[in-house]
């Protein structure tokens, strides 16, 4: 469409801000990064066999062992599940409790600067591989739940450290000044002044881990440290389809229980009580 | 099924309504002031009563099976290893590091890359407020926390029995974990927006998707790269364990060189996660902090 | 061209917004809507490019059924119409020019959309639309650094790059202070004289609708009470559309 561009309009149009050269720039390391990713796609075809397993796996998904789920022997879904369940809590409440000296020494409005030595610990104990801390431990209390527990207590130091440094760092000194300007005491501005801020945070966040811990305890039966994970592995290898259908529905449902929970409680924390 | 669920919400509310503690004062003047309930001695009960339930199956059990002092013998184990660990770091196993890391990180970034793209679009289709009248949103939600309830490691061993082992499935199983959270992330920031440029645009003849484009996106990208950083990271962490079950990177040479008891290559595989992690996340402290 | 016949439309909760309303715009009239907040004046307005559907009656937009769009031809239809809204609507994170050229997208290259990458044509006509409302120099500012004057331009703007044949205006200056109410109104009337583009506004401020507009149309409860030139508009009318008498919220310009 050739119409008479107005003159003032296209002098705007020559300034524009080029962002061109950034934009070139961030695209370009991208791409770059992604082509040097792709060695990693190398697909190994499938075969005979392996369409065969996929579909006794699909099968297997909608008709699992259903004994399994339904009985209350020491094998059975339902007592691994609770086991699973118990290690999450457990293990996030010894985790909460490591975490509070860790949190707090490393919260910049408490200790200044010195909180970046914390951090630093924080982030070490937060990228180490959690299988190696368990095989660490499963040397101290054998293979079995209470390992769970200590690995996913260690473990869990890691998050929940960080949520609560948010947290305390986010605490309004403006109570505090109010408390001082009425004569309290150190003792009464924490009591008073700190820690109704901080506890139903807290509390928020030990949920959330909760939920998360749930899935990483199904996960460590795996190398042996209890719960569902073991029977998980053991089925697949044995291909017993079945049983290890049930095992994950087991999973499905205790999980999506533990998240409906879960946020709904939080959501009641964060608008009262 | 529903039914069910119903009978026992309805009988917990009742069993909650006799345990919630309500109290009403009478002021001097006589108006009544009943104090909102309280669930704290409700929960703080609950909460302990399951305490001393798992706390006895698990851990008093295992007391009773092996003796409190043989524990306690066996925790110097856990620092012995630790201090192996720290003292005998073998640096020149790096050479044997390398490879393994780097394949770990192309997992992440690859599996964070494709996770994402198709999570956008499930996005869009799960929003609330986008796509008012359909049943999509529901549904999608749903699927979403079902996929959610696996971590990657058990899809990384699914799929180890169907595609053998190799990093294709620790790249399946990351894209399909990393599609199932972000997918979510990025639904709950959808819905928290203001929807008016979105109707201004579609009120100017434009599809749905369109206009998704033009007046949605740039409110929410911010946010979704952080997301997307943010998901990056746990990924990185992740697909350091996928190679247990074989999915590749340095998950099997550290299980190899725990059972080999070689503490001080263990400590050098940790040591180069670590220092991957940390470069990491300053990285992606900066790009967050260029992007508000 | 906007013809109503016997349209009423009742909303899902029972209440009635209008009941079996006629009327016809021809094209390149200046029609102000006004009446009480709840009279029905929104509902009007947003039934002409289908935001509401009608329960009852036929609505003619163009020589077209609004009641039987959809889909493609509902949106080539919205096309050819404009909007504008009291709470201005842009897109806040993004710049000016971006503003106007989403609402262009419909009409543009969809991968060129998806990347952001509109050509130097779009761009240029894009920022016509500006320079007719006299913001071009704000062009690539971020949308919502301007004020609440400017960020209605933009949107009017927005509307022009659709090259309409009618613009809505849904209380367009109602957030603006009197003096770029003022302005805005000066804008849609010469944009009214130079395009000859319908505009439909509705507005709460009697004196800015009958200094600006040439026809009124006052609405009090879902019914019309006066449809007619601005200038036969009598103060006894005035009160029988808005069943009370005039009020301070009623007038832009207090000092008349």
């Amino acid at each position: 469409m050739m119409k008479t561009i107005n003159p003032s309009v296209f002098e705007i149009y020559q300034a524009r801000p080029k962002s061109f050269v950034r934009n070139i720039f961030t695209g370009t390391i991208i791409t770059f990064l992604l082509i040097w990713s792709l060695d990693v796609i190398n697909y190994p075809g499938i075969t005979e066999s392996s369409i065969q397993i996929a579909q006794n796996i699909l099968k297997a998904f909608v008709n699992p062992t259903w004994n399994l789920i339904f009985s209350l022997e020491v094998d059975s879904i339902p007592v691994l599940m609770f086991e699973t369940l118990g290690i999450a809590f457990l293990g996030t409440l010894l985790g909460s409790l490591l975490s509070l000296p860790f949190a707090f020494l490393s919260s910049k409005n408490i200790v200044g600067n010195f909180a970046y030595i914390g951090s630093t610990i924080i982030t070490i104990i937060r990228s180490f591989p959690f299988f190696l801390l368990a095989l660490m431990f499963v040397r101290v209390s054998g293979p079995g739940p209470l390992t769970g527990v200590l690995t996913i207590g260690v473990l869990s130091i890691g998050m929940i450290s960080k949520m609560y440094i948010e947290v305390i760092e986010d605490i309004d000194p403006g109570i505090l000044q109010a408390l001082d300007a009425s004569g309290a005491s150190l003792f009464q501005k924490i009591r008073f002044g700190i820690i109704p801020q901080l506890t139903a945070n807290f509390i928020s966040v030990m949920i959330y881990r909760f939920e998360i811990n749930v899935k990483n305890a199904t996960v460590l039966g795996i190398v042996g440290a209890g719960g569902i994970g073991f029977t998980l592995l053991s089925a697949m290898s044995a291909f017993r389809w079945q049983d290890a259908s049930a095992a994950l529905w087991g999973i499905i449902i205790v999980v999506l229980f533990v998240e409906y929970f879960s946020t709904k409680i939080r959501k009641k924390l964060v608008s009262g009580e | 099924m529903k039914t069910l669920c119903l009978k026992i919400s309805n009988f917990f509310s009742n069993f909650r309504e006799k345990l919630v503690i309500r109290r009403t004062m009478t002021l001097a003047d006589g108006t009544e002031i009943t104090k909102p309930k309280s669930y704290t001695l409700l929960s703080s009960l609950i909460i302990l009563f399951i305490f001393i339930y798992f706390w006895n199956l698990i851990v008093s059990s295992f007391f009773q099976r092996f003796g409190f002092q043989f524990f306690i013998t066996r925790i110097p184990n856990f620092f012995t290893i630790l201090n192996a660990m720290v003292s005998e770091v073998n640096f020149s196993y790096f050479e044997r590091v390398i490879d393994p890391l780097f394949v770990t990180i192309q997992i992440s970034i690859l599996g964070t890359f494709i996770g994402t793209l198709i999570a956008l679009p499930i996005a869009f289709l799960a929003s609330q407020n986008l796509m008012k009248n359909s049943k999509f949103p529901m549904m999608i939600k749903f699927g979403l926390s079902v996929i959610r309830t696996f971590p990657t490691l058990v899809y990384a061993l699914l799929f180890s029995f169907i595609f053998g082992y190799g990093t294709f499935i620790g790249l399946l199983a990351t894209i399909i974990f990393t599609f199932g959270i972000i997918s979510k992330m990025m639904y709950e920031v959808i819905e928290t927006i203001d929807l008016g440029p979105f109707i201004a645009i579609e009120a100017s003849g434009a599809s749905k998707l369109v206009a998704f484009r033009t007046s949605i996106i740039p409110q929410v990208i911010g946010r979704f790269y952080s997301i997307i950083l943010y998901n990056f990271e746990i990924n990185l962490r992740a697909s350091a364990i996928l190679g247990f079950v074989g999915a590749g990177g340095i998950g099997l040479i550290l299980n190899d060189q725990m059972s080999l008891k070689e503490y001080g290559n263990v400590s050098m595989i940790v040591l180069s996660l670590l220092v991957v992690v940390i470069i990491v996340e300053n990285i992606s402290r900066f790009i967050r902090g260029k992007l508000s | 061209m906007i013809q109503f016949q016997q349209v009423s439309k009742t909303y899902p909760n029972g209440v009635q917004a209008l009941k079996n309303v006629s009327l016809k715009v021809d094209q390149g009239e200046f029609v102000a809507i006004i009446g009480l907040s709840g009279a029905g004046k929104s509902t009007l307005i947003k039934l002409v490019n289908k935001m509401i559907e009608s329960t009852d009656g036929t609505l003619l937009v163009n020589d077209q059924n609004v009641s039987i769009l959809k889909g493609k031809n509902l949106r080539s239809f919205r096309r050819k119409i404009g909007m504008v809204f009291q709470s201005f609507n842009l897109i806040n994170r993004t710049s000016v020019i971006n503003n106007v050229l989403a609402a262009r997208a419909a009409d543009m290259n969809f991968f060129r959309t998806l990347f952001g990458l509109y050509s130097k044509d779009d761009k240029l006509q894009a920022l016509e639309s500006l320079h007719k409302v006299g913001i071009l120099e704000k062009a690539y500012i971020r949308a919502d650094q301007l004020s609440g004057g400017q960020q209605q331009r933009v949107a009017l703007a927005r509307t022009l790059s659709q090259n309409p044949s009618i613009i809505l205006a849904d209380e367009p200056v109602a957030s603006l202070d009197p003096i770029t109410a003022n302005q805005i109104m000066k804008d849609f009337e010469k944009i009214n004289k130079e395009e000859n583009i319908t505009i439909l506004v509705n507005m709460h401020h009697v004196d800015l609708a009958l200094k600006y507009a040439n026809r009124v149309i006052g609405i009090n409860n879902g019914e019309i009470i006066y449809d007619g030139p601005s200038e036969k508009i009598t103060e006894d009318l005035l009160k029988k559309i808005y069943g009370r008498d005039l009020t301070d919220e009623d007038i832009m310009f207090k000092d008349k």
